[in-house]
């Protein structure tokens, strides 16, 4: 058991589709991570920085990256969806069929 | 089913008359009334359908696993936003703009987090509940024993503050007395999961999605509109009119020491990762068909999420505008219902009774959806995490054994009901504020770090992640009672033992710290076997090879 399972975990096709994921999955994670906690910690070690304002009206520049954040959310689910229907998927397929032969 | 519908004769007949008896508040509110009837009716129509539709367990638990990830992504923003977000970060955002914008940040963030590291493996690996993948190459009963405490700690909590909160909004917008509305909301989320099981309560969150969605949507469009569209415009009237002025612009403590800093970081560790460790969220993964459709939900959930948390920011500020200074809204000086009001009073300022009677409306349908949702999660592991695994040894294959496993699941749901309601009705007068930050403690410092590393790290023991959570769980809950929000807020003590009010930076750390070190110190026999499961876990996490087959258990 163990042994047929170690060449999975060894085929090309399975390599390849978990090099892709964390290929993705990690720089997204990390943004978005390191972003929201940066945040933080500008309200909490530079929030005179927040109160300026963005272009001489009345919109700061906290209100504009708290925004931000929210846009940065939709856009780093938009580029993984996007990256995993047309990179993932097919590796997984590809994965798949391989495992499939060998059993 | 005539059973059936003599229960639901009787619910309809329990709630008119219990509500009926008590004196109206000072508005009109027949619209509000006329609207949330049709609700009810609605949805209990729905639950009767869904009943018939409702056999098996799959069904009971995932709705037979054939929602689309569009209408799953609804169905989780709708589980997502409470009525207390809603009314509540629009009520904050109206105290103190910037800050009030930062909480509901909080919220939106875990989404990237779930949807990059656990929506797809938790797919692949489960089928009903989350303790199902934790438990994958685990030993199943400390485990579920673990993960159903986690669960229903989380749920109980989350389920007092939102009924607590349903009762105060309840008996200020129809002016029914607090324990008939609590016990009103009680029977009809009773009644949903009860009888309709997963597919109800999603088709009841759906309906609220699109009622929340729409009614938000209208009243920034209206709020906007006032001010040609321009933000900054909106901004600059708030300014010239709020109590602390520029200040609602940026964080209102400018001079921030570090048990506040620290306080902060916690409370956003609790949020983003509580998120992730939601039983109620991540139940709802197991009702699509697989790995791609619970991604194309989280991708619409966040879209959701976030364009409501803007919507909430617009009503916020709007609110500041045509609120303040307005005597229509405020009694000797103080906001009338308090600033969780604001949005139904903005939607009075501006669209009149019929918009008024609307939101209420959506309020309560929100408040129903959110604790029917709640309620599955509950009943769910504590039928199919305890009994199905304690009592029925995992045997659940049989058709007789699914129907106990049902049944259990019925009894459990009306047990919770029961308890919940009346812990609502104990907890009334006490500040449950802190309860919601306690499940997302909770959350991220047992469910979360338990489910992550058994997906993700191949060296994890049964004891590793037993003795681990176990330490989270009880050192969040612990932690809570110490500081300010419980200790001080709730005991009316002098000082906290501790000054944080959120804790999870800690909890969260001993529990990541102690599954790491029970694990690498586990040289059991099982422990071996265990990290020799790894791979075929990771395998099936992977591709989702061998997902078809459980789904048909």
């Amino acid at each position: 058991m163990s042994n047929h399972l170690d060449r999975i975990e060894q085929l090309p096709e399975f390599i390849a589709l978990t090099k892709a994921r964390r290929k993705i999955v990690l720089p997204l994670a990390i943004i978005s991570i390191a972003a929201y906690f940066a945040l933080i910690l500008m309200i909490a070690f530079s929030p005179g920085t927040l109160a300026t304002s963005l272009t001489g009206g009345t919109t700061s520049v906290g209100i504009a990256l708290g925004l931000g954040l929210i846009f940065l959310c939709f856009v780093v689910t938009g580029i993984y969806v996007s990256y995993a229907n047309r990179v993932i998927e097919p590796l997984i397929a590809a994965a798949k069929k391989r495992i499939g032969e060998l059993q | 089913m005539k059973h059936w519908i003599s229960c639901l004769l009787i619910s309809i007949g329990l709630s008119t008359s219990a509500w009926a008896d008590t004196p109206a508040a000072t508005q009109d509110h027949s619209i509000a009334m006329v609207l949330f009837l049709v609700f009810v009716v609605v949805t209990l129509g729905i639950t009767y359908w869904a009943a018939r539709r409702t056999k098996t367990t799959k069904d009971f638990y995932a709705a037979g696993g054939g929602i689309t990830g569009f209408q799953n992504g609804l169905a989780i923003s709708g589980d997502y936003m409470s009525a207390a977000s809603f009314l509540g970060i629009a009520g904050l955002v109206y105290t103190s703009g910037f800050d009030g914008l930062i909480y509901a940040i909080g919220f939106l963030v875990g989404w990237p987090i779930v949807l990059l590291l656990i929506a797809e493996p938790l797919r692949n690996l489960g089928k009903y509940t989350f303790a199902d993948v934790a438990s994958f190459r685990l030993q199943q009963k400390p485990i579920r024993i673990l993960a159903a405490s986690g669960s229903l700690t989380t749920v109980i909590f989350y389920l007092i503050a939102q009924l607590v909160g349903a009762g105060k909004i309840v008996e200020f917008l129809f002016g029914y007395s607090y324990q008939s509305a609590v016990i009103g909301v009680g029977i009809l989320m009773t009644l949903y999961v009860t009888f309709g099981g997963m597919l109800a309560t999603t088709w009841v969150q759906l309906i609220k999605a699109v009622l929340l969605l729409s009614g938000a949507t209208l009243i920034a469009f209206l709020v906007l509109l006032q001010f040609g569209f321009s933000f900054d415009a909106m901004f600059t009237a708030a300014v010239g009119v709020h109590a602390k002025g520029a200040a609602i612009m940026a964080p209102l403590t400018q001079k921030p020491d570090a048990v506040s800093a620290i306080s902060a970081i916690s409370l956003g560790m609790a949020l983003m990762f509580g998120t992730a460790g939601l039983p109620h969220i991540l139940m709802r993964f197991f009702t699509v068909r697989d790995a791609v459709q619970a991604r194309r939900s989280v991708f619409y959930a966040t879209g959701f999420i976030g364009y409501f948390y803007i919507l909430t920011f617009i009503i916020g500020f709007g609110a500041i505008v045509m609120l303040t200074n307005n005597p229509n809204y405020f009694a000797d000086g103080k906001l009338i219902g308090g600033t969780n009001m604001v949005a139904i009073h903005l939607a009075n300022a501006l669209g009149g009774d019929l918009l008024l009677g609307f939101i209420s409306a959506v309020a309560f349908a929100t408040i129903l959806a959110v604790v029917a949702g709640l309620t599955l999660a509950g009943s769910s592991a504590i039928s199919h995490d305890l009994y199905a695994t304690l009592v029925l040894k995992g045997e659940e294959k049989t058709a007789e054994n699914q129907k106990k496993e049902m049944r259990a699941s019925r009894i459990a749901t009306i047990a919770l009901g029961v308890i919940s309601v009346l812990l609502a009705i104990v907890f009334e007068k006490q500040n449950v504020a802190f309860m919601v930050g306690l499940a997302f403690c909770v959350a991220a410092s047992a469910n979360f770090p338990i489910l992550l590393l058994s997906m993700f790290w191949r060296k994890l023991t049964t004891r590793g992640a037993v003795v681990g959570g176990s330490l989270g769980l009880i050192s969040a809950l612990l932690l809570v009672v110490i500081g300010p929000t419980v200790w001080v807020d709730a005991f009316h003590n002098e000082q906290a033992l501790i000054p944080f009010k959120n804790p999870a930076l800690f909890s969260m750390t001993i529990a990541f710290a102690g599954i790491w070190l029970f694990s690498i110190l586990d040289n059991s026999a099982n422990a071996q076997q265990e990290r020799n499961a790894f791979e075929a876990q990771y395998i099936r996490s992977e591709t989702g090879i061998g997902i078809g087959e459980a789904a048909e258990h």
